[in-house]
């Protein structure tokens, strides 16, 4: 029988998600597939392609494997890779399906869906990750931890829109109050309204915000934040209100919870997060690209995640109102960089569309060219060089 | 002969960061002329600056931006005049532990008021680990009641991508359009 197994690896899945597949693969596929370590013992790979930094490992994988198959794993409809792709929730039969294809095997007719409904899904991978035990033999096959600078988990990849074209301004749009965002914000106000901490919970994810000292706190990781934030909460949202000795309590509990780096933040830092990570280079359904935006004061960029150009953003929308796609064409810089960094203001109530008139009577006016350019852009040059570095060396400290 | 043009000031109350900032930022060892403190200095640290800090940042072509380092002490005042003649903006750091922090961010900017004017400003508050309150909101409130909208960050002086994201802003502020790839 082992001669029929075909192996299978894995880029930007987790250890979750990878127990999930070994269950699945030993279980619904009887062991006809197998995942292993290295992607050169592999016949064919899935890629997670919702993951920071995953079509970079695969364009290396495709050149160092190159007769390996690749299956696409994503949110989205479908991907730009010319790839076979399977849309998340994963159908378990048109997994089987594509595997059966490239292995070359009569396809199992005793497939079930492994995954129905979100809700349950994240809930189960929860409860996985809370109480697995990490094993090292099998780390290489997680999904890789990408910084701030991982742009695609970010910003998305849409290209720069025409706002002429209204489906090219549908394509750049996205619906925070449908989605996790949504009910953190809602969560957020109810907790400023009532000067009480309150609990958020929405797709199994739970949160507590504390409007005393402005923090939240969470016991869910990062890698599981992300892909939740780009789905529909469909108004499932729950919010408890929390007595003083119940949120000392639960953050007791929360803070006890070694699975995570950081189960505390501000609320500032999340909702920056959480927004960049919903929009992905997007902008609130209700923003009009034709009306100036605002940006009332500057982020506290140093404790925010780290936007491509966010200083230069902001300094172009301090000194007079303007529009998102005219930013982007003055500081010559991909659009979703601008629309990124606008969800994300907008969201912290930085920034808004200018409605007032008096906004409409000054037209932002094109500052001539420094005469200092030339040095500005040397120290530019020179922090910049210095600060990436400065990040290598932290990254190689923290993996030691 | 160098120009008068580049350098970057330093700014702040005792303790605020200054020294630690330019030595975070500068390329070669610098220059600190620092005297054991006395009076209500020594309350909060050992050392003071009694003159000036200084330091370089070497940029390509052997040009260089020289970074001063003002005296926080309020008697060595003078001095600023002398410091802050020229350069390209000034980088004020605020102490968040001190008695009033809000009450040193105005005295400074009405100190450095005519400079500021002229140039940009960019201001790192510190030691907001051991002290949260005022926040970063009640900055920007003070600042806006004096019509001043200038980039206001939490900064640890000791953290390099905290101390460059000050200059940064810095930078954009005088002219957005340097990070521009052409030209």
């Amino acid at each position: 029988m082992k001669d029929n197994t075909t192996n299978i690896s894995a880029i930007g899945l987790n250890l979750r998600s990878i127990k999930t597949f070994e269950f699945f693969f030993k279980k619904t596929c009887k062991g006809r597939y197998v995942l292993c370590e290295s992607h050169n013992d592999a016949n064919i790979t899935l890629v997670d392609i919702d993951v920071p930094g995953s079509n970079n490992a695969l364009k290396e994988q495709q050149l160092i494997n190159p007769k390996n198959k690749f299956v696409c794993l994503s949110i989205a409809d479908n991907n730009k890779l010319n790839l076979p792709h399977i849309k998340k929730p994963i159908n378990s039969a048109s997994l089987i399906a594509i595997l059966d294809s490239f292995a070359k095997v009569e396809p199992s007719k005793e497939s079930k869906d492994i995954v129905a409904d979100n809700t349950n899904k994240t809930n189960d991978l929860i409860a996985r990750e809370n109480s697995r035990q990490f094993n090292k033999n099998r780390s290489a096959l997680a999904g890789r931890h990408i910084g701030a600078n991982d742009d695609t988990g970010f910003f998305g990849d849409n290209e720069d829109i025409s706002t002429k074209n209204s489906k090219d301004i549908t394509k750049v749009t996205y619906h925070p109050k449908k989605m996790f965002q949504g009910a953190v914000i809602e969560g957020y106000h109810i907790a400023k309204q009532n000067n009480c901490a309150i609990q958020v919970t929405a797709l199994g994810i739970s949160i507590i915000i504390d409007p005393s000292n402005s923090k939240v706190y969470t016991t869910t990781p990062e890698r599981i934040f992300r892909p939740i934030c780009l789905l529909e909460t469909n108004n499932k949202a729950q919010f408890k209100h929390l007595g003083v000795e119940h949120l000392k309590d639960k953050v007791s509990h929360f803070q006890s919870n070694k699975d995570t780096d950081d189960n505390c933040s501000d609320i500032d830092t999340f909702l920056w997060k959480i927004t960049l990570w919903s929009s992905r280079g997007r902008i609130p359904e209700d923003t009009d690209l034709s009306v100036p935006v605002y940006l009332a004061h500057w982020p506290n960029l140093t404790r925010l995640d780290n936007i491509p150009h966010a200083p230069r953003i902001a300094a172009l929308l301090i000194s007079a109102p303007d529009t998102l796609c005219h930013v982007a064409e003055k500081l010559q810089i991909p659009q979703r960089y601008v629309f990124g960094f606008y969800s994300a203001a907008h969201t912290l109530n930085l920034s808004s569309n200018a409605r007032r008139q008096v906004d409409s009577l000054f037209k932002p006016v094109d500052k001539p060219v420094s005469q200092s350019r030339s040095i500005l852009r040397k120290i530019f040059k020179h922090i910049t060089r210095k600060s990436q570095a400065d990040n290598s060396i932290q990254k190689q400290n923290n993996a030691q | 002969m160098v120009s008068n043009n580049l350098k970057i000031i330093f700014s702040g109350p005792v303790g605020a960061g200054k020294t630690t900032a330019i030595q975070t930022l500068s390329d070669t060892p610098p220059i600190s002329t620092n005297e054991s403190a006395s009076d209500m200095t020594k309350k909060r640290k050992r050392e003071t600056t009694v003159a000036m800090d200084y330091g370089t940042m070497n940029l390509d072509g052997n040009e260089k931006i020289h970074l001063y380092g003002t005296p926080g002490q309020e008697r060595f005042n003078f001095m600023w005049d002398i410091l802050t003649s020229g350069g390209l903006g000034l980088v004020m750091l605020i102490d968040n532990t001190r008695k009033d922090p809000i009450k040193d961010l105005l005295f400074f900017i009405n100190s450095f008021k005519d400079y500021i004017d002229k140039t940009a400003l960019s201001i790192g508050i510190t030691r907001t680990d051991l002290r949260s309150y005022p926040r970063i909101s009640n900055y920007h409130q003070a600042l806006k009641d004096i019509n001043i909208n200038v980039p206001v960050f939490q900064v640890d002086a000791r953290e390099y991508s905290d101390v460059a994201m000050l200059v940064q802003a810095l930078l954009f502020s005088i002219d957005p359009g340097v990070g521009t790839d052409n030209e």
